[in-house]
């Protein structure tokens, strides 16, 4: 299989940074949806968080367009991130 | 272009390999050597008798009766009462306060012989010891301990997207196990990979995984952060209830500390002291002085919570503290504790180390594998690509080197006169100006003969340090086997086996190169006027 560079720097950029902020954001969403105590969903989103994030990354790499990349990672990022805004402000 | 998973997955599992397999194997190394971090202490401090034993009630006493005479005035002591693994001494750490008349502060990490109650600074001899080696592994050397903390982070990460992608891209898992094709293409070299990584992988799985568990708070602190609405106090609370840290402020009132024995007495009456792993003995000498016990048990060994607070001037218990736990943290709490192996005896702690080898053999063979399938490619006269050469020398130097390199800190450490200015320091630079020396020869050597001859040094260096053994010290392998000391016979033992190891592969190295070369010498002349094209020996003969 045959990567130009281009196309692995991008995937690579979109691994390490809107990867790591979407995993971010949904810890925290999942966190404030979490029904029992705040330190109880805090320890289990932080311990499966790196396994999210780690298959997010074997996804990005197998994902044939980067476009689909960009689309499912800002859309994430965004829905997560605003959805802990808003049950934040409630 | 769409591709299959398996595709994908083994794009990602090469590259991720190519460009990060030699810092994780110097990652598995160092770690592995961490699995005896204590006995390699104790061997490079051979002035001392670890071998010999104290009581509990001796580690207890003298450690007390050290801080007392030399550290009341440190805010707070720390003193390590676990027994480890059979080793004589007690650690005590303290740091002085910086003074009116300009002494900065100091950090004191005190080594006390529990049966004299003195420390053996005076008689050890300074070493960076096991500790530094072992810390390595997530620390690196030379450079900024927080860059080198998210490098090894993100190193550690793609280490585990590269086990699960190298388990999704084996389709035959099983089939692939049990084969082992020698025809000398290249093959074989896979064969190793999959073999050391499907026999240890539940290993690899754990080690990775739980490696990130460590840098959760480095790398997701957004997650708490961000959960809480960015409020500090909310923050800290939940810091406090996960983390409870006893504060002791200073009243100003000085009061008299009881003494060792008396204070032995009181904790013994609510605690067993062998229980106990650790003290930490806050604001000496003051009228608020308490002393935490830190109680360890089987299954979480020093990670155990459990603390009985207890008033360090009458003896009296207070309290007893214990951290909010839930089924997430105790797995991360076991996740790290099988990662760092601290409950292991002796024969799992073989056990890991045997599993850290195999994860070295892992990337070696990856790395090595990923040439000679370059390689061969390459057809007779053809010159080998400069980006290919330059990354087997690389390999060359990782392998083979570090180990060499490693031998080398050890020697260092009975070859370096006794007195020397900062001699610890000087063990660990001796260890990488030869691996920097093992780069350059790799690089201007052509790679076969590289190979051989770094293998040569490399079983010389690790012979070297039982012979230096034999000449400097009373105790060497043949003392240490006649007196039954294990540790120290153990290790020599090792190295001599490792130079075994290292001498019977030069020596096939160089017999295979002159039987593959010798009957084909015109041809290969013909073909290859320079030593570094085509037709390499060691491509045939490793193949093999």
């Amino acid at each position: 299989m045959q990567r130009s560079k281009k196309d692995a720097l991008i995937r690579l950029f979109s691994a390490l940074i809107p990867a790591f902020i979407f995993t971010n954001t949904l810890g925290i969403f999942i966190t404030l949806l979490f029904p029992s105590a705040k330190t109880e969903g805090l320890s289990y989103v932080l311990t499966f968080a790196f396994l999210f994030y780690s298959a997010l990354v074997m996804w990005i790499f197998h994902t044939p367009y980067i476009k689909t990349i960009a689309i499912v990672l800002g859309l994430g990022i965004t829905l997560t991130g605003g959805g802990s805004y808003l049950i934040y402000q409630d | 272009m769409k591709t299959g998973l398996r595709q994908s997955m083994t794009w990602l599992h090469t590259w991720i390999g190519l460009i990060l397999c030699w810092l994780m194997y110097f990652m598995f190394v160092t770690g592995t050597t961490g699995y005896f971090d204590e006995e390699i202490d104790q061997y490079l401090t051979p002035e001392v008798a670890h071998h010999e034993t104290a009581t509990d009630k001796q580690r207890f006493i003298s450690a007390i009766n050290y801080a007392q005479t030399n550290a009341m005035d440190a805010p707070e002591w720390f003193i390590d009462l676990e027994a480890k693994r059979g080793g004589l001494l007690t650690r005590l750490f303290y740091r002085t306060p910086s003074t009116e008349d300009g002494s900065p502060a100091t950090s004191n990490n005190v080594l006390i012989d529990p049966r004299s109650g003195e420390s053996v600074e005076d008689i050890a001899r300074k070493t960076a010891g096991g500790q530094t080696l072992y810390r390595m592994h997530w620390r690196l050397h030379y450079i900024n301990t927080d860059f080198s903390y998210y490098l090894i982070g993100v190193i550690t990460l793609f280490m585990f997207i590269g086990v699960v992608s190298g388990i999704i891209i084996h389709r035959k898992i099983f089939t692939d196990f049990f084969t082992f094709r020698a025809q000398g293409n290249g093959k074989g070299w896979l064969d190793i990979h999959n073999l050391v990584s499907v026999s240890s992988l539940p290993f690899q799985l754990m080690i990775s995984y739980s490696g990130l568990i460590f840098m959760i708070t480095t790398f997701l602190p957004l997650i708490a952060f961000g959960s809480l609405g960015f409020d500090q106090n909310a923050a800290r609370d939940i810091y406090q209830k996960l983390y409870p840290q006893i504060k002791v402020e200073r009243s100003g009132i000085k009061a008299t500390m009881l003494d060792a024995e008396t204070l032995y007495q009181k904790l013994q009456e609510k605690v067993d002291i062998a229980q106990i792993s650790s003290l930490r003995i806050k604001a000496p000498g003051d009228e608020n002085a308490k002393v935490v016990a830190h109680i360890a048990d089987n299954i979480y060994g020093a990670r155990a919570t459990l603390k009985y607070v207890f008033n360090a001037n009458t003896g009296e218990f207070i309290e007893t503290q214990d951290r909010a736990t839930n089924p997430a943290m105790l797995f991360n709490k076991i996740m790290l504790e099988l990662h760092e192996g601290l409950f292991a005896d002796i024969e799992l702690r073989w056990l890991y180390f045997l599993a850290g080898t195999l994860g070295c053999c892992m990337m070696a063979t990856g790395a090595i594998y990923y040439v000679r399938k370059r390689k061969i490619k390459v057809k007779p006269g053809q010159a080998i690509p400069k980006s290919l050469r330059n990354i087997e020398s690389t390999n060359i130097a990782v392998v083979i080197g570090l180990l060499a390199s490693v031998a080398m800190f050890f020697n260092a450490n009975r070859l370096l006169p006794l007195d020397m200015e900062n001699r610890g320091e000087w063990e660990v630079h001796v260890m990488f100006i030869t691996w920097l020396g093992c780069f350059i020869h790799a690089y201007f050597r052509p790679s076969e003969k590289a190979w051989m001859e770094q293998t040569f040094f490399a079983g010389l260096c690790c012979l070297m340090l039982p012979i230096i053994n034999v000449i400097t010290l009373d105790k060497h392998v043949f003392s240490s086997l006649a007196s039954g000391n294990w540790l120290f016979a153990s290790v020599d033992l090792f190295f001599i086996a490792c130079a075994g190891i290292f001498f019977y592969i030069a020596a096939r190295m160089k017999n295979k190169a002159i039987t593959v070369q010798t009957p084909n010498k015109k041809v290969a002349q013909q073909r290859s006027p320079k030593p570094r094209v085509s037709q390499p020996a060691l491509t045939r003969t490793m193949g093999q």
